[in-house]
Parts: C-alpha cells; sequence; structure tokens
C-alpha cells in the first residue's frame, strides 16, 4: 500500500508572537483551545515499528515485531474558552507481526497481518488559571482510552480501557523559546489476547505516572520541537496457560524531535518518536536470579500531523 | 531512624536559630498577621495542605499514589537488587541515597540563615524559616506514617519503613520552598534533583512506586500550604516527629 500526500497551504494571515491569550495560542501550545461553539480537526499518518523482546545475553525466548500504519483522526470542540472536548479515534493499516520464539519452546516462527480500528479516545481538557505561581500556563487533560475492535492478535478486545490524566504547564522565555512540561498519571487497563497457537494471553492492570520536559523554538510560522519523557510503572503482568511473564517494576524512556509550520488556522509537523520500555523480571525465590535477563519493548514512530481550525 | 532522628534534632537546632533570628523582623511581615489563638494556628498550619491552593497537589498526589498501590500486584520482598536493565540511573542512586537525608535543607536553611545575618536581609531569614517549617512537617508527617504503616521495603523485607518515602517528601519540599522563594528558573532545578532522588529510591529497591509518590505529595504539599500560610503571617509551626525506638513526639515553636 504506498500513500502519497500532496498538502498546499496559502495563508493570508499574520504569523503571531508568543501569547498566553486564550484563543491566540499557538496550535502547537499544549493548552491551545477551539474558540467557543468552534472545532479543530487534526489528522495524523505515521510508521510505527515496535519491537518486544524477553531474552538473556545469550539466550533470546521470544522476539514480537510489529509494523503498521497508524492514522488518528481527532476532532476537538470548544466547550467555553477554557474548555473542550475531544473525540480521537485510531487505527491501523497494513501492519505486519513477525513471532519468533526459543528453538526449545513448542511454537514456530509466525508471519501474520493485522489491521482494523485500534481504540477510540475520549478527552476532556481544561485551562485554568495560576494557582502555583504567575508566569506559567496551566491545563489539565483527563483522557479515556477504549478499544472497540481488535487488530486480530495484536490488541485485546475486552478489557481495554485505560484512564489518563494528565496536568501540563508551559511558560514562554525570551527569543520565542517556551518550555513545556505534563505529568501523567496512567492507569492501564487488562488486555486479552488470542495468540495464533489458539492459547488466551491475558495481562494484568497496572499503573504508569511519567514526566515530560520539552521545549519549542519558534521562527516566525516555522517550529522546532523536542521533548523527552520519563515514567516509572507498577507491575506488568502477563499470564498464559504455558508461561508466565512477571514482573514487579518497570521504566520507559521516551523522545521526541518535529518541525512544525502553522498559521492561525492551519498547522503541519513531522515527527520522529522514539521510546524504551524495560520491565524488571521477578524471580521465584528458589531461583538464582540471571543479572542479564531483560525483558523490553522498543519502538519507534515517524508521522505527519496536519490539524486545521474551523 | 537513628541518622533521621539526629537530623530532626538538628533541623529543630537550625529552626529555634532561625526562629530567633527572626523576633526583631516581626513587624515586616509580608502581610499583616493575624492574631489567632494557638489552637488554631496549630490546625491551621497542620492543614495548610488542604486549606490553601497546595490542596490540588494533595489531589493529583493522592489519585497517582492511589493508583499505584492498588495496581502494584507484586509486593515482592526480592533480597536483592532488580535486574540492571531495569535501574534507570544504574549505579549512581547512590548520590541520590546520601543527599536524600536532608543534606540540601539543611544546607539551605544553614546558607539562607548565615546570608540573612550577615547582609541583613530579612527575606532570606523568612526563607530559612520557611524551609524548616515545611522539612519538619513534611519529615514528620513521613515518618509517624512510615511508623503506623511498616510496610516492607521491595529489596530489603527486613527493613518495615517502606511508605512513604522519607527521602522524597524531604526533597520535594526542598523544591517546593525553593520554587516559592526563588521562582521557577532555580525551582526547575530544584525539582530536577528532587525528582533524580525520588526515582533513586526505586532505583535501589529500598521502595515501590506509591511510595515515592506519597512522599512527593507530602513534600510539596507542605512546601507550598506552610509557603501560603506564612504569607497569611503564621507565626508558629507545628509538627509530629519520630523519637527512638518507635515513639512519636510533637515539635512546635512560637516567634513572639
Amino acid at each position: 500500500m504506498k500513500f502519497f500526500i500532496f498538502i498546499l497551504f496559502v495563508s493570508t494571515t499574520n504569523s503571531f508572537g508568543a501569547t498566553t491569550e486564550g484563543e491566540s495560542l499557538p496550535l502547537s501550545s499544549i493548552h491551545f483551545q477551539p474558540g467557543v461553539e468552534n472545532w479543530r480537526a487534526t489528522t495524523e499518518l505515521g510508521f510505527y515499528l515496535l519491537e518486544k523482546t524477553y531474552e538473556t545475553n545469550i539466550r533470546e525466548f521470544e522476539e514480537f515485531n510489529y509494523q503498521h500504519i497508524t492514522s488518528i483522526i481527532t476532532f476537538d470542540y470548544g466547550l467555553s474558552n477554557d474548555n473542550s472536548l475531544s473525540l480521537g479515534i485510531h487505527s491501523s493499516h497494513n501492519g505486519r507481526l513477525k513471532k519468533i520464539y526459543d528453538d526449545d519452546t513448542p511454537l514456530s516462527k509466525v508471519q501474520m497481518g493485522y489491521e482494523g480500528l485500534e481504540k477510540v479516545e475520549l478527552s476532556f481538557k481544561s485551562r485554568f488559571s495560576q494557582y502555583l505561581s504567575d508566569g506559567i500556563d496551566q491545563s489539565l487533560i483527563m483522557k479515556i482510552q477504549s478499544g472497540v475492535v481488535s487488530a486480530k492478535d495484536k490488541n485485546a478486545s475486552i478489557g481495554q480501557t485505560d484512564f489518563f490524566a494528565q496536568y501540563n504547564f508551559s511558560f514562554y522565555l525570551p527569543r520565542n523559546y517556551e518550555f513545556f512540561g505534563s505529568l501523567d498519571i496512567g492507569y492501564i487497563g487488562k488486555k486479552k489476547k488470542r495468540r495464533v497457537d489458539g492459547e488466551t494471553e491475558n495481562s494484568d492492570t497496572y499503573a504508569r505516572m511519567s514526566i515530560d520536559l520539552g521545549l519549542i523554538k519558534r521562527f516566525s510560522r516555522f517550529y522546532i520541537v523536542s521533548d523527552v519523557s520519563f515514567g516509572l510503572t507498577t507491575n506488568y503482568n502477563i499470564k498464559s496457560p504455558s508461561y508466565n511473564i512477571t514482573s514487579d517494576k518497570g521504566f520507559f524512556v521516551r523522545g521526541k524531535l518535529g518541525l512544525g509550520y502553522e498559521t492561525k488556522k492551519y498547522l503541519i509537523e513531522i515527527f520522529h518518536v522514539t521510546r524504551s520500555d524495560v520491565f524488571n523480571k521477578v524471580l521465584p525465590e528458589d531461583q538464582i536470579p540471571d543479572p542479564t535477563l531483560d525483558y523490553e519493548w522498543e519502538s519507534s514512530y515517524t508521522a505527519l500531523r496536519v490539524a486545521w481550525l474551523f | 531512624m537513628v541518622i533521621l532522628t539526629k537530623l530532626m534534632m538538628i533541623f529543630l537546632v537550625c529552626l529555634s536559630l532561625t526562629l530567633k533570628a527572626n523576633e526583631s523582623e516581626q513587624n515586616q511581615a509580608e502581610v499583616p498577621q493575624v492574631k489567632k489563638r494557638k489552637g488554631e494556628i496549630f490546625i491551621s498550619d497542620l492543614a495548610s495542605p488542604f486549606q490553601t491552593n497546595a490542596r490540588f497537589i494533595v489531589y493529583g498526589g493522592v489519585l497517582a499514589t492511589s493508583l499505584a498501590y492498588f495496581n502494584q500486584k507484586n509486593q515482592t520482598y526480592r533480597k536483592r537488587e532488580s535486574l540492571k536493565d531495569a535501574q534507570p540511573l544504574g549505579n549512581t542512586g547512590f548520590i541520590g541515597d546520601i543527599i536524600g537525608y536532608g543534606v540540601l535543607n539543611i544546607g539551605y536553611i544553614a546558607w539562607a540563615t548565615w546570608y540573612g545575618h550577615h547582609y541583613e536581609d530579612s527575606q532570606m531569614k523568612k526563607n530559612a524559616e520557611l524551609m524548616a517549617r515545611a522539612t519538619l512537617y513534611a519529615t514528620g508527617t513521613t515518618m509517624v506514617f512510615k511508623s503506623v504503616i511498616k510496610e516492607k521495603r521491595p529489596g530489603y523485607p527486613d527493613d518495615e519503613n517502606s511508605f512513604p518515602s522519607g527521602h522524597s517528601s524531604a526533597s520535594f519540599s526542598f523544591a517546593s520552598v525553593i520554587a516559592a522563594r526563588h521562582g521557577w528558573g532555580y525551582g526547575g532545578a530544584a525539582y530536577a534533583l528532587a525528582g533524580f532522588i525520588a526515582v533513586s529510591r526505586v532505583n535501589d529497591d529500598f521502595h515501590y512506586l506509591h511510595d515515592i509518590l506519597a512522599g512527593i505529595t507530602i513534600g510539596a504539599s507542605f512546601g507550598w500550604g506552610v509557603h501560603y500560610n506564612m504569607q497569611k503571617g503564621n507565626n508558629s509551626w507545628f509538627t509530629l516527629m519520630p523519637t527512638p525506638n518507635r515513639g512519636a513526639g510533637i515539635a512546635m515553636g512560637w516567634s513572639f
């Protein structure tokens, strides 16, 4: 499947300066709200790669490689000057999954395709006045993600609801720099997957707490954005009839670099995200721990995002 | 516990010196002080995380701590360190362990007190008092929780002082005072350092995630709460503090 995208922007509006006033915030701002009864539509198309490995330095128990085209369509609706509702639809296309198992296991190498609607995301966003200190913009986002259709053997179809609460802040620096960040709390719901060998694999709920810090440099209508995230998780456990993977803690590191162009009505941004999740494997007390045992996810995502206000 | 108890005593000495230094400054309070009865002042100070805008920190912190706690299904006591790959700070966690014992707080109190005296800077004397009060409240509350809850540490099950994290509460009370009094430039750096200390506690298997989230909530809420209380002009402090052999006591002081 090939995608050809032609985007032509003709803007007659003036570029804006950094400001904290309601609707005049740039579309790239994390505090941006569409005006009352206005809409902002965002489409995103990207290539996603994910590699999950469970290995030691001499032996790889299993390796799952996912790759697909992701499309996200989001609509934001302004309820008031400081509040908005958002609906996002995530789907995957042309997905390919490779499963590679250790020779000692009865499972053999598998390659399969997948695609479908992944999840629907509903968010409420509120921008609020100063409580802690002057000069800082703040907003709060409550987000619920729920899967509706499972892409075969990739996503859960039962109990996939995730809940996120996010506190955002930002302030403006000289020379058109904007420093921003967020604190995230996440509740990741249970996942149930049907494996190709017929087994059902269940993962328990777990929680996530993370911080994100970033910087935007604006050159008139162009901007460069970069941010890094670090988070800690509680346990992430997988259970199936033939094996259990149990962890008691984990962490992730994520980085993003993007280049964008925006006017008061339109935004286009290309960005790349890379992320690594590592979980601490728990072994029974009577086993000698293997210090090289490694259970981790490596993912990268390159995407083009377009947003417009109407 | 013994080390922390000794540190508490040092805090009290520093605090007494700070309050004494402020005697001559009472008429120059930021806002005219409101005369309150002693009981009212105690309750006001202790409840500052709930009665001031710091309550938003409490709300978010309680939510985060609860989520982490109720999703922590593996209360494992490994009697060993976690995997090296699962330690984001590698072998540097010991730095957080050392400076998280209130070193930053004590250092700031000493420096601000000296600076205030040497340069006759009443604001810095106030800052030293705020740091001392916030630290005492935060660490005192933390130690009381530790004594009551007695949760085992994930990597060291013989030690039952896991919940909440004292390092996190002390370092975040420090960072909150810095942010409140010196702006977000210094405050951001202080919060980064406090974050490093908190993460080092999980990194080195002294705490679960919910332990450090609770510690962060206690420290930040008292840092900001006492700051707001001082802006209102309260002239006393009151805190719970541990004593040897798992006891608990009350420490209090007035400036008059």
